[in-house]
């Protein structure tokens, strides 16, 4: 952003040396961009193709076939089609549980002279630092008989004190006038935080909103540790049932009797990636703002 | 940032006025809290299990004590080492093959004139980080296997034979780095983008007078302006040197890569949740838990030592 603001203000003639560079680092950048999309447009154009051309064409980024027989099969089937909706109701509960409690809390502690404040915060930091780890979080979860539902998902997890300590940065850095103002005309901070705080945080509400919900949708670890009922399991878990368990590339403990055409693992991958991927786009213009947050703690 | 916000109220508040004033958003703290003390103090208080034969019937409270047998045994078993030397060997990989490319890259990145450009470049190279570790194995699955893996018949075309890199002890660690450095690079050039942005230009002008071309101007403005994110984000690299990726690497394990393949975590699930020796794999992940704390609070110590804000 520096460099070419100066870049174009003053216009000195450019060397020869410097034109190749900047021709050659474009092209690098695109190649480099090309890598980190040319999976995702393999496994997509795999998903739409038939069979044979998967078992010949070796890596190919455009299909030259087309056939949704993948697509269809995987419809059909009542597990997949529903673990994906599972992911869904998951992801989105999830997001909303950890969001709400994560601000709220943020904006709780964000008063200087509240009693407490000081020790409640050194109890959160602490928990960044050192945790109990998976084996006793595992006997708090089903101590709690949180084992077979969903708030084993949502509660191990629910707030990251990363995010939250970011949010509270963000709003302690608003213009205290205005907070003060709403205060005068007789609002209490309930009010204040619902009508005043949160519209002018939205940046960083999407962003973490946006970081909390790729947890949910992309956890499979808690999954294949506290649901044992499969009719329960999400996307993720079952991906890693399809594609590596039965592949014989992970150990089987878990196994189950399920054949699958071979172009199923293509679009259950696309299942897997493609709804998160599109929040993306819409959440990237409040990102930079939101990540900006992030880059000036403290 | 506390002090100069304060400055309307002098000092804090009583406990009793600060809760006629406050009990609201006490009100509102209050479930994040109890997650707080319910699932993060109460499974550090779940500890207690490293030093007992814990038994799911008599639960926390009611199992056998036996000291610090389980970590005894731990050490001296032969365990300890393959598990520290295969961290070791991934950690000691990362930082020489993945660390420097974010700078890189977002060195060059910088050096991008048209400004839509870059940003469509930078919203490409973010896209890896949001897609989960299951579906990077799975990709890596189908382009790799030695049966009909999309990049292996490429290479059996055209050399006549491959080699398989996912159950080889050879190649595990190149693959862990590999996937890593696909998934992750891109975002690693946030905060070193970040850096960049606040850069004074008129050093450049200065740069620019003094005659200076492109390449010295990266090597004595940009890259001096980036040195301190380098040094803070290195330091912190290896404060968590025990933090191999988890769930990646438990999804790149097979029996014939385990050897080379298995880190404390993965180590920690599979006694104690699969083979069900809870109090064993407590006391391991329990060692992990002290020894990572320890790097941590010295790393942030030598960071504050050298000028640089900690990361608590």
């Amino acid at each position: 952003m520096t460099t070419m603001k100066s870049a174009s203000s003053t216009k000195v003639k450019e060397s020869t040396g410097s034109k190749i560079f900047d021709l050659f680092n474009i092209l690098l950048l695109f190649f480099i961009a090309f890598i980190c999309l040319s999976p995702f447009l393999y496994v997509f154009s795999a998903s739409v193709s038939n069979v044979a051309d998967v078992n010949t064409r070796g890596f190919f980024i455009y299909p030259t076939s087309f056939d949704l027989s993948a697509y269809q099969f995987l419809i059909k089937s009542k597990m997949l089609i529903g673990s994906i909706g599972r992911s869904f109701l998951i992801t989105i509960i999830g997001t909303a549980l950890s969001l709400t409690v994560t601000v709220m809390m943020a904006y709780s502690l964000s008063k200087p002279d509240m009693w407490g404040r000081a020790f409640i915060n050194k109890l959160i930091v602490f928990t960044m630092l050192f945790s109990g780890g998976m084996i006793p979080t595992y006997l708090v979860v089903s101590g709690l008989k949180l084992t077979d539902t969903y708030f084993a998902l949502w509660l191990p997890g629910l707030v990251s004190a990363y995010n939250m300590i970011l949010i509270r940065t963000n709003i302690m850095a608003l213009p205290s006038e205005l907070l003060e103002a709403a205060k005068v005309d007789g609002c209490n901070d309930f009010v204040i935080f619902y009508k005043i705080v949160l519209p002018l945080i939205k940046p960083s509400l999407a962003t973490f909103g946006l970081f909390y919900a790729v947890g949910y949708w992309n956890d499979f670890f808690n999954a294949t540790i506290y649901l044992n009922d499969m009719n329960m399991w999400p996307i993720q878990v079952w991906l890693r049932q399809i594609v590596l368990l039965s592949a014989g590339v992970s150990d089987v403990t878990e196994t189950t009797n399920f054949i699958a055409p071979s172009t199923i693992n293509y679009a259950v991958i696309i299942f897997a990636t493609v709804p998160i991927l599109c929040v993306y786009p819409f959440i990237m213009r409040f990102f930079e703002k939101g990540m900006m947050v992030g880059s000036v703690k403290g | 940032m506390i002090k100069n916000k304060a400055k309307n109220n002098s000092g804090k508040l009583s406990f009793s006025r600060s809760l006629k004033k406050y009990w609201i958003l006490y009100l509102m703290m209050l479930p994040g809290l109890l997650y707080f003390i319910v699932f993060k103090y109460g499974s550090m208080f779940g500890l207690i299990t490293a030093f007992q034969e814990f038994r799911l019937t008599k639960g926390v409270l009611g199992s056998q004590f036996v000291g610090f047998e389980h970590f005894a045994k731990f050490f001296q078993s032969n365990k300890f080492s393959t598990l520290f030397i295969n961290t070791m060997r991934l950690a000691v990989c990362n930082i020489i093959f993945f660390f420097p490319l974010p700078i890189i890259i977002s060195l060059l990145i910088n050096e991008l004139k048209s400004k839509r450009y870059k940003s469509v470049i930078q919203g490409v190279i973010y896209i890896p980080h949001f897609v989960s570790w299951v579906v990077v194995a799975s990709v890596v699955v189908e382009l790799f296997n030695t049966q009909d893996g999309a990049i292996t018949q490429m290479i059996n075309k055209a050399f006549g034979t491959s080699v398989n890199i996912l159950s080889n002890e050879n190649t595990f660690v190149g693959l862990i780095t590999g996937e890593q450095m696909w998934k992750e690079f891109g975002w690693g050039t946030i905060i070193f983008l970040a850096a960049l942005a606040g850069v004074d230009t008129q050093l450049y002008e200065a740069a620019k007078i003094d005659g200076a071309n492109r390449w010295k101007q990266t090597l004595h403005v940009t890259l001096p302006a980036m040195k301190p994110t380098i040094i803070i984000q290195l330091i912190l690299r290896m404060g968590n040197f025990l933090n191999t990726g988890f769930e990646q690497i438990l999804l790149a394990l097979n029996s014939s890569n385990r050897s080379v393949g298995e880190v404390f975590d993965t180590y920690v699930y599979q006694v104690a949740l699969q083979n069900g020796k809870i109090s064993y794999g407590t006391a391991i992940g329990m060692f992990k838990s002290v020894v990572g704390l320890i790097l941590v609070v010295t790393v942030n110590k030598i960071a504050k030592k050298a000028g640089e804000e900690g990361v608590y």
